[in-house]
């Protein structure tokens, strides 16, 4: 299962990312990201740590390897970022609110709205936090006056 | 020989010259990088890198997610001010990666500004990848996402179908300059049709209307401007980030309200009984 997963992930993300037209010499790296997300995902789902638990570790180690790797091959973050992201972003709880609103059932359709609040609000953590462990090790002076970190 | 007066006059003319130039070329560089889906502490980075290569001190710019304004003084005057109106274009990646390749070749000295000029307009012009390999990795994507999402091989194999044909009409409505709004309302609407016809044509297998939807809607799903919106919001960019946030909620919402519809109108022609 896990095996299999972690197939899936690597194939949907270089899918992903030659939909949004990443040269094609980054796809084996966009690969690995895809890979990484995808087995934390699922071992954390195996683990039963819960869908939110387990797309914020998903994110957040996403995120660490995206600014590594973009550190090692020298391209911006986001190419790695997105197409190792698109799989935890929750398309899915989107179309069960829809589904749940339909049907009249307002007990389950809010519990997936929150559901999907909580996904995309950890994904955000997610990111933030290897946003700012590696802002740390980047400082460096700007031309700019103005600029300070806040 | 020139009196001392018009020498000095002549070097205030040339700097400033120069400086214009490099600037106009900030400005387009930017301009490029912005619309192409590139954060905004990119955008501030390059021009900065620009500034730093030529020389160049003095510069101010803001970026918005839509907007550039840069301002320059050489401790005397202004010599550069400009504000340039970017509208929201679509996703490319690699331009972004090509511009972010030239500011780092700029600043470590291998390219002078007419080099530049001539890769920026280059990196602009270059095609995207072959639309045919576009539309099949998005049906490929969907269909393995749906499968990450516990669907069986058949639905994986109509989900590849529906990925392709509503990635090519994505693809169309690019062309033609067909509104946001409408392509997502639309796409939301048509997958969930495409959906229900391969439930209800009585295929010889298991098929379940979610994991269907939930693969092929992916194509449409606001990745880059999610996920640029929180790395605006973690570099202080509020006002960018904001904007692009809701940008992604609103693509949401349109895609919600496209599928509900149809979902509803089913609902209604089959009496009221959704699965």
């Amino acid at each position: 299962m896990l095996v299999e997963g972690m197939i899936g992930a690597l194939i949907s993300a270089i899918g992903f990312a030659m939909m949004l037209d990443t040269p094609k010499k980054y796809l084996p790296h966009v690969g690995l990201v895809g890979i990484i997300g995808g087995a934390i995902y699922l071992l954390s789902v195996q683990m039963s740590l819960g869908n939110v638990a387990a797309s914020f570790l998903s994110a957040f180690s996403v995120s660490l390897v995206s600014q590594i790797l973009a550190r090692v091959v020298k391209t911006p973050v986001t190419i790695f970022l997105i197409a190792g992201i698109f799989p935890t972003v929750p398309g899915a709880g989107m179309y069960r609110i829809v589904h749940y609103v339909i049907a009249g059932d307002n007990s389950m359709a809010s519990y997936y709205f929150f559901e999907t609040l909580k996904v995309a609000g950890v994904i955000a953590l997610g990111i933030f936090f290897a946003d700012a462990i590696f802002r740390i090790f980047t400082k460096k002076k700007s031309i700019f006056q103005r600029r300070e970190l806040t | 020989m020139l009196k001392e007066k018009e020498r000095t006059e002549i070097h205030v003319q040339d700097t400033s010259d120069k400086m214009s130039k490099v600037l106009e070329f900030a400005m387009e560089a930017s301009r490029v990088l912005l619309c192409n889906g590139a954060e905004i502490f990119r955008v501030e980075e390059t021009v900065e890198h620009i500034c730093r290569r030529f020389d160049i001190k003095g510069v101010d710019t803001f970026v918005l997610s839509n907007g550039i304004f840069i301002t320059a003084h050489d401790g005397t005057k202004e010599v550069f001010a400009r504000v340039k109106h970017v509208p929201m274009r679509g996703i490319n990646l690699g331009i972004v990666t090509e511009v972010n390749n030239l500011s780092r070749e700029i600043s470590s000295g291998k390219v002078d500004l007419d080099e530049a000029w001539m890769i920026l307009k280059k990196i602009e012009k270059m095609p995207p990848n072959n639309n045919w390999f576009r539309i099949i990795a998005s049906g490929v994507g969907s269909a393995t996402f749906a499968y990450l999402l516990g669907a069986n091989f058949w639905e994986c194999m109509l989900t590849v179908l529906s990925g392709m044909l509503l990635f090519a009409g994505v693809i169309f409505a690019e062309k033609h300059n067909i509104s946001k709004i409408l392509v997502n309302l639309l796409g939301g609407a048509f997958i969930t049709i495409l959906a229900l016809i391969y439930c209800n044509i009585g295929l010889p297998f298991v098929l379940r209307q979610d994991k269907l939807l939930v693969g092929s809607i992916l194509p449409l799903v606001p990745g880059v401007a999610f996920t640029n919106s929180i790395r605006d919001i973690a570099r202080s960019d509020f006002l960018s980030g904001t904007v692009k946030m809701i940008d992604a909620l609103l693509v949401f919402v349109y895609i919600a309200i496209g599928v509900g519809t149809v979902l509803a109108g089913f609902d209604g022609l089959r009496g009221g009984m959704l699965q």
